[in-house]
């Protein structure tokens, strides 16, 4: 880049104030694109990696198994098994957004659910009580290991290793060696395994289309109107139709019956998808509308550059691992919900790994600064998709999770490349 | 850029008192084609706008030299253990003026400019601020006193945008949410202010910001709250030509808007073309602080290498 | 010979004073037009309808965030897309037209290079070309109020013949009344000196507001010169004024293209530069992207190139001394290639002028570059050419828009 404008795109400067020509432009579709296209090529890939994936893993298990892969019920196992993988992979955003990492997120999710198990089965309380308590602990998890990493100052990858075992030991302590605890609560259960009711499911999903386009709408008329820089008005339109037409066709294809036997009906959406829904609104307004949002990038970008902004960096850095264990406790819930049962595994294996794959699919860097609460979503269907595929295709586990691994490998790359590239493109 | 009182029209009061019109009084009558436009009696209108341009315009006239320093150091000491850095320092900042500070590399700039912002306490002296005594204790103090310091290394972070770099740690919001609109209009104007004319968008990360636009959104989140005194380490280092002109177009134009700039250069060139007073520094002792236009090149080198020169510098 | 400005003059200076203001100033809600202009809101209420039912200004709500309680003060804003200027600039080798809306807005442009020794009238053709291209991008309804065209050379204010264009051959080729016929606006092209206006346009948008003594120095292959007495444009008694490019300040130096011997532009210009650092001899870098390179090698240690910054320092300096002790402005501006110039040698520039200049007049004087970069000509023609709509709005809009009928 050079850093004066070139000759022919200096039309429209105004010469008593400055330049700012791309802010003042009147921007079209065709100048969004190109914008769009200078973005990639400046290596800001966003969602485009993962949305490439998920398109071509579903082409290549449509052809392998046309009529499996599609199907209604395929499709509703789909959602439900990324469930947990993108709750995990949604806290483990915002630790990855500060450059750290947290080995011991899986494990911290199967700590809450054995707290959760143990607080319903064994101790017989109410599921509010319960799953209060197995959030307290996720956060509490979170709370030390932040604070050991920001006050103690321990690399976050040893500190979340060592809770990475040391829990695994609280797991086997509260569960009980070989044991499992099952899960009988209605509402836990229902969280995984149940359905809203068709009309809900309508009404949601069309509520959330029209809240998507207005608040759009209304905020590109504002950012019109004050003259600032503002999307062309069909992206805005394109970008939410798209996504009213993603959440209608979804919510219609799962409204279908899709009971194996024709006695029963099984239809409507799962309970959990409104969860990760919600979730993911709050995320994303916490990172992108709020100044904590706006802090924890720039702790990540540049955390000498916060400190003397002001930014309480240590508190950012507690709140973040707070989060993330928080967040990892509510995976641990939908988990147990799942499987209707908790065991001494819970939450170990490759439980993490799938989350943190998952997120880097969906585009956050693993070098911190980059990053967003949808790429949990995105990353955790295709990590899910891959299992799901694989699964229904008969491959052996090996290769099931060879090939996983080398999805992740494959996303880091693009990560590590696209991350040159942006160094070389910003000088 | 909309300065208010600036633009006094002392023809006009109203339509119907009868004042007389601006005529080209002075000036050669129009004298072109009928009907059309002499070119040159039209210059008369610049004096209607030059008579106009006087009122009110204190504020951007360059300062008075007698104005009092906003910022007054006056026998600063300082060691660390044994060694002492700065011996009986003075230096003064004049609001609307640029003072380069200058000297060698050991005489104790960056310290001084570490006094000044109030990473390094004084051990003795006077340390004035608008003429009155103060005693910083850190940077945060000297912020909000109105001082304000770029270092060189700049500290901004590569993966937010200007706005988000210039409103950060001091982010405006409504409600519980960011003041998007608000913080990009302010961000537009502050930029504008100091005529930044190479950004195409504030929305721009700073990763793909060149060098001189990164120093230039540095400068702007300094004196983006009403700053008195901005003290620039360096600024111009390690940029080409063309970046150089443009920081150094923006430090002149940061003190024309009545701050007090303190630029701390190796280059000569840099300091001759902005300064309006230069501070030398020698060994930890202040060599002069003179007025740019009253000395020549040689004799500021002579003051940095050597600390004399003729009639100026240190008495031996 | 009247006796008194009638209504009707007053009303007109009004009406000139109150657009020359947010044409100069930007957007301004009436408050503060009624604060500035020292008029009453009735008054400014009635001149601006008359603007905006001109068509030069628009009224609207002001917009942007700091909305306070009560009644917003309407914003007049200049019609900047339909009224406009063309402005033109011929430098020695590139020229630009641009369309420059009202409020100094510069809506669209053409550039383009020439070579130093091509013909004219090629040059009058390529200008003709650009100036219909951006008429034929305006918006259906807007109107070209004036034109105006900034030249290397000196021009004679009373027909605005170029008299002498020693770096720019054009023979005895009328410039401005042939771009007016060729170009069949109905509105005639002012030519005039490019110091000259780089001079107007600094002092009117650029460094040199508010200040009215300054002295705007142009480079291009030469150098010329604008100078602002009392907030007027120093022309004497021609027009050819302030061509301080042709002051002798080396006796017996290198010889200039006006046939003198040591002139300023002589010992500064843009080939004396290039002769001293070696570089003359490089066809691929000429005009202002050589002086850059020059001042680049400098920054970066070449010893030929501080040398001949230096040495072309030393004459600037001298020059500038000269024009302090005798104009004693406020301001001296550096534009064009000086200020690439001024920047490199700006340690020796001031180290002369210390040494040279009375201590009196050198006491005050700031030096400074151009505030609007490459385009001091440019604003400087688009001012000059807004000045006769500034001076009687409504009368001059009238005119220019009755013709609009006819086919073009």
């Amino acid at each position: 880049m050079s850093t004066e404008i070139p000759e022919g795109k200096k039309a429209a400067v105004k010469l008593a104030d400055s330049d700012f020509a791309t802010d003042l432009r009147e921007h079209d579709l065709r100048s969004a694109l190109l914008d769009y296209w200078g973005r990639l090529r400046a290596g800001e890939l966003g969602a485009l990696p993962a949305a490439l994936g998920l398109i071509s893993l579903v082409v290549l298990f449509t052809a392998l198994k046309p009529e499996t892969f599609l199907s209604n019920t395929n499709i509703a196992n789909l959602f439900t098994q990324a469930l947990p993988i993108s709750l995990l992979a949604m806290g483990l955003v915002f630790v990855l957004l500060l450059g750290e990492i947290d080995l011991s997120a899986g494990v911290t999710s199967g700590v809450t659910a054995a707290v959760l198990a143990k607080l319903l089965t064994d101790a017989g309380y109410a599921w509010p009580v319960a799953v209060l308590s197995a959030l307290a602990a996720g956060i509490v998890i979170g709370a030390v290991i932040g604070w050991l990493v920001a006050v103690v100052r321990i690399p976050s990858f040893v500190v979340t290793l060592a809770f990475f075992l040391g829990l695994q030991g609280v797991i086997l302590w509260l569960i009980g060696e070989g044991g499992t605890v099952a899960v009988r609560d209605d509402v836990i259960v229902a969280l995984a395994n149940r359905n809203m009711p068709i009309w809900v499911g309508w009404t949601l999903a069309i509520a959330c289309s029209a809240g998507y386009a207005g608040l759009q709408l209304l905020r590109w008329r504002r950012q019109r109107s004050a003259g600032l820089h503002s999307r062309p008005l069909q992206l805005v339109l394109v970008q939410s139709g798209a996504i009213a037409a993603a959440l209608l066709i979804g919510t219609a294809v799962l409204s279908v019956d899709r009971a194996p036997s024709p006695l029963a009906v099984v239809a409507g959406v799962p309970w959990g998808v409104l969860l990760v829904g919600v979730l993911l609104i709050g995320c994303t307004f916490v990172l992108t509308r709020t100044p904590f949002g706006r802090h924890v990038y720039a702790v990540g970008g540049n955390a000498e550059a916060a400190r003397r902004a002001g930014i309480n960096v240590t508190r950012i850095r507690i709140s973040v691992f707070m989060i993330g264990s928080g967040l990892a406790a509510v995976s641990g819930i939908v988990a147990a919900s799942r499987l209707m049962s908790v065991n001494t595994a819970a939450g170990g294996g490759d439980t993490l790994l799938y989350a943190v794959g998952a997120a880097v699919i969906g585009g956050t860097s693993l070098f911190g600064g980059r990053g967003k609460a949808r790429d949990a979503i995105l990353g955790g269907l295709v990590i899910a998709m891959i299992q799901n595929g694989l699964g229904l295709i008969g491959t052996s586990a090996y290769l099931t999770l060879l090939i996983t691994g080398l999805v992740l490998l494959f996303a880091a790359s693009i990560d590590a490349l696209a991350r040159r590239r942006r160094s070389a493109a910003g000088r | 850029m909309n300065r208010p009182g600036d633009h006094r029209e002392p023809m006009a009061r109203a339509v119907g008192s009868p004042v007389a019109p601006a005529g080209p009084s002075g000036f050669p009558a129009p004298d072109g084609p009928a009907g059309v436009s002499a070119p040159w009696a039209t210059a008369d209108t610049l004096g209607v706008h030059g008579r106009a341009g006087r009122g009110g315009a204190a504020r951007w006239e360059p300062s008075g030299m007698s104005r009092t320093p906003v910022l007054d150091l006056r026998g600063i000491d300082k060691s660390f253990g044994s060694v002492q850095v700065l011996h009986d320092v003075s230096f003064a900042a004049h609001p609307g003026e640029v003072t380069a500070l200058v000297g060698d590399n050991g005489a104790g700039k960056t310290t001084l400019v570490k006094c000044i912002g109030g990473v390094h306490a004084i051990d003795r002296g006077e340390y004035r601020f608008e003429g009155r005594p103060v005693r910083l204790g850190s940077p945060r103090a000297a912020s909000s006193l109105g001082i304000e310091v770029v270092h060189q290394d700049l500290a901004l972070c590569e993966n937010l945008d200007i706005v988000e770099n210039l409103f950060l740690g001091r982010e405006r919001r409504r409600g519980l949410a960011l003041d998007e609109e608000t913080m990009e209009d302010m961000a537009r104007r502050t930029l504008s202010g100091l005529s930044v004319r190479t950004v195409d968008s504030v929305r721009r990360r700073v990763a793909h910001l060149s060098g001189g636009q990164r120093q230039t959104v540095a400068i702007a989140r300094a004196v983006l709250w009403d700053c008195k005194v901005v003290v620039l380490d360096e600024p111009a280092a390690a940029l080409g030509v063309v970046q150089t002109q443009q920081v150094l177009e923006i430090v002149r134009r940061l003190a024309d808007r009545g701050l007090a700039v303190v630029l701390i250069s190796h280059n000569m060139n840099d300091v001759f073309a902005v300064s309006d007073r230069i501070c030398a520094l020698y060994l930890g002792r202040t060599a002069a602080q003179v007025r740019t236009a009253d000395v020549t090149h040689r004799q500021v080198v002579e003051l940095i290498t050597s600390g004399v020169s003729g009639d100026l510098g240190l008495r031996r | 010979m009247r006796a008194g400005p009638s209504q009707e003059d007053v009303r007109r200076h009004n009406l000139g004073t109150l657009l020359r203001f947010v044409h100069l100033r930007g957007p301004a809600s009436r408050a503060t037009l009624a604060e500035s202009l020292g008029l009453n809101r009735s008054t400014i209420m009635a001149l601006t309808s008359d603007l905006t039912a001109a068509g030069l200004v628009r009224e609207e709500l002001p917009r942007g965030p700091g909305r306070r309680a009560g009644r917003p003060s309407l914003v007049v804003r200049p019609e900047s897309t339909r009224v406009y200027v063309l402005a033109f600039e011929v430098a020695v080798d590139r020229f630009v037209v641009a369309r420059v809306g009202l409020g100094g807005v510069i809506l669209d442009r053409r550039e383009g290079r020439r070579a130093r020794d091509s013909d004219p009238a090629e040059l009058l053709g390529t200008l003709v070309a650009g100036a219909r291209s951006l008429v034929r991008k305006a918006e259906r309804d807007a109107v070209c109020v004036g034109a105006a065209l900034g030249f290397p050379g000196t021009v004679r204010r009373a027909d605005d013949a170029i008299m002498f264009g020693p770096n720019l051959d054009v023979g005895d080729l009328p410039l401005g009344d042939a771009l007016s016929r060729r170009l069949g606006l109905g509105i005639p092209v002012s030519v005039c000196n490019d110091a000259n206006l780089g001079a107007l346009a600094e002092h009117e948008r650029g460094t040199g507001v508010g200040c009215d003594n300054l002295i705007y120095l142009h480079g291009d292959v030469g150098v010329g010169g604008g100078i602002i007495v009392g907030g007027r444009l120093l022309g004497g008694d021609e027009g050819f004024g302030g061509e301080v490019g042709h002051m002798v300040v080396n006796p017996g130096g290198r010889r200039c293209a006006c046939g003198s011997k040591g002139c300023l532009e002589a010992e500064v210009g843009e080939r004396t530069l290039l002769f001293h650092a070696g570089r003359e001899e490089r066809p691929d870098q000429v005009g202002r992207d050589a002086v850059r390179a020059v001042v680049d090698a400098a920054d970066r240690g070449d010893i030929v190139a501080r040398e001949a910054l230096h040495r072309v320092g030393t004459w600037l300096g001298l020059g500038v001394a000269n024009l302090v002790n005798i104009f004693n402005p406020g301001l001296v501006v550096f534009g064009g290639t000086l200020r690439d110039i001024y920047l490199g040698a700006a340690a020796q520039v001031r180290s002369v002028l210390a040494q040279g200049a009375l201590a009196a007049p050198r006491d005050k004087v700031r030096l400074r570059t151009a505030a609007l970069g490459d385009d001091t000509t440019l604003v400087g023609a688009a001012e000059f050419a807004f000045a006769e709509v500034l001076a009687d709005p409504v009368q001059v809009l009238a005119r220019l828009r009755t013709p609009e009928n006819e086919p073009v």
